[in-house]
């Protein structure tokens, strides 16, 4: 860990220094990493492509800005949970507009996509995805994210409030609200299925 | 020893991830490992948490990371380092020169296209204010009759063709009939003066014959819809009755004298 944080700020020094190319070293070092991340937040991985594309830009971008003594691997993991936050919110407004348009084309007002499943469509989403993949629907994009840095990246919770820039105490509220209403709806789905 | 209450859910969480100092974690294993109802409540919690699973991620082949590349590398930048704050300082407020610029240039374009306008309008109002003054004028100003100086013998002469034409005029071919009441309008004027000046002057035979032609002019002018067969018939019944046709010709040959008569005539209206 030690040799790939060195190499990595090796890397970085000389993508600094106006060699664009070698930023190509540090993606293919972490886009496996990243794309794990964000396909466990995104649920698809054309979204979790599109994602780890992204962190890496804005990392390029804001690499003038990356501390020596930082871990890039770490750094970029962090803009890839923003970039896949973004891309949840993203997601949630066009479901929410779709719902909209399908609704009442000549409704001026958007209206949101109700989370709470009825019987009927937990039965028909019961075959097309498994019970945990359900019971993330659940949840908020901030409660998705907080979720599965704890639950499936295993991240504690000084790692979970860095990532989304919020107070620790939040992040461990966050992720008990997200465990409290996943198992509600887990109780919901197994009465139904 | 005090007995130890009962875990909250918010605990069993902390104590499921490991998340309690390890004090606490300690204390709340032993009571789980004592009280039945906490120990339920967590296997409950511990079987819901595992079936939520990890959601594993497909794997990504060894060229992910190469295609990943290609794909960052299409829209990346030229150099990083042109985003470097402490390398290029300039930089810094680069975005505000040109926010502050193009704010500028908006503000110029817009007193620019201001002032055009403006003046435009300033222009197209100034046109109307003399167009406006101009009508009154025309509306106030008595309007000039246009003059023409008319001799007899060509009056005469002039409405004894019409005479004619009238007399072998065909209601049927408009086109050679309309020009006949337009001649007969412009004769109009004329024939008025030299009728007043023949009553005047005591020439009956001419004052006679030029209010015949008077009638006449007046009749074609102010026919409504224009010479129709019906009415081309019956004015060419009165000029056969009153014999006008041969009374002009008459008044030509045997009146030299009048034919150098001249007078001045506003041409549509009475001199």
């Amino acid at each position: 860990m030690g040799n790939m944080g060195q190499n990595d700020r090796a890397t970085i020094q000389a993508v600094l220094a106006g060699d664009r190319d070698a930023y190509g070293l540090l993606v293919m070092q972490h886009s496996r990493m990243l794309f794990r991340l964000a396909f466990r937040m995104t649920g698809n991985e054309a979204d979790a492509d599109d994602v780890v594309q992204e962190a890496f830009l804005r990392g390029f971008q804001k690499l003038a800005t990356f501390e020596e003594r930082a871990n890039f691997g770490t750094w970029i993991y962090r803009i890839a949970v923003h970039c896949a936050l973004d891309k949840l919110e993203s997601r949630r407004r066009e479901l929410a507009r779709q719902v909209c348009e399908e609704n009442d084309p000549e409704q001026d007002g958007v209206q949101v996509a109700d989370s709470a499943a009825g019987p009927e469509r937990l039965v028909l989403s019961t075959e097309i995805g498994s019970l945990g993949d359900l019971a993330l629907q659940a949840l908020t994009a901030m409660e998705r994210t907080a979720f599965v840095l704890r639950h499936m990246e295993q991240r504690n919770t000084d790692e979970i409030a860095a990532a989304l820039d919020v107070a620790p105490n939040t992040a461990k509220q966050t992720v008990y609200r997200a465990v409290q209403k996943m198992r509600k709806r887990l109780a919901v789905l197994r009465v139904t299925a | 020893m005090k007995q130890m209450n009962h875990l909250s859910l918010e605990g069993m969480v902390e104590m499921y991830y490991k998340e309690a100092a390890p004090g606490s974690y300690q204390s709340a294993q032993m009571h789980v490992d004592e009280c039945a109802e906490c120990a339920t409540a967590y296997r409950s919690l511990e079987n819901d948490l595992k079936t939520l699973g990890t959601l594993e991620a497909p794997e990504r082949d060894e060229g992910y990371a190469e295609r990943m590349w290609r794909r960052v590398a299409i829209s990346l930048p030229a150099s990083a380092e042109l985003q470097r704050p402490d390398l290029q300082p300039a930089r810094k407020w680069r975005p505000w020169l040109l926010t502050g610029l193009s704010y500028a240039l908006g503000c110029a374009v817009l007193v620019t296209a201001a002032f055009y306008v403006g003046t435009v309008w300033e222009h197209q109002q100034h046109l109307k204010r003399e167009a406006a003054r101009d009508a009154q004028q025309k509306l106030a100003a008595p309007q000039k009759p246009r003059v023409v100086v008319v001799v007899l013998g060509d009056h005469l002469d002039r409405s004894e063709r019409l005479l004619v034409e009238l007399k072998h005029a065909d209601a049927d071919n408009q086109e050679l009939v309309k020009p006949l009441r337009d001649e007969a309008r412009g004769l109009l004027a004329a024939n008025h003066v030299f009728r007043e000046d023949a009553d005047k002057s005591g020439d009956e035979p001419l004052a006679l014959a030029l209010n015949k032609l008077d009638n006449l002019l007046t009749e074609i002018t102010n026919e409504p819809g224009g010479l129709t067969a019906a009415s081309l018939e019956r004015i060419q019944q009165e000029m056969a009755n009153e014999g006008l046709l041969f009374e002009v010709r008459v008044l030509r040959s045997k009146n030299p004298h009048r034919e150098t008569a001249v007078r001045v005539v506003a041409n549509g209206g009475t001199a």
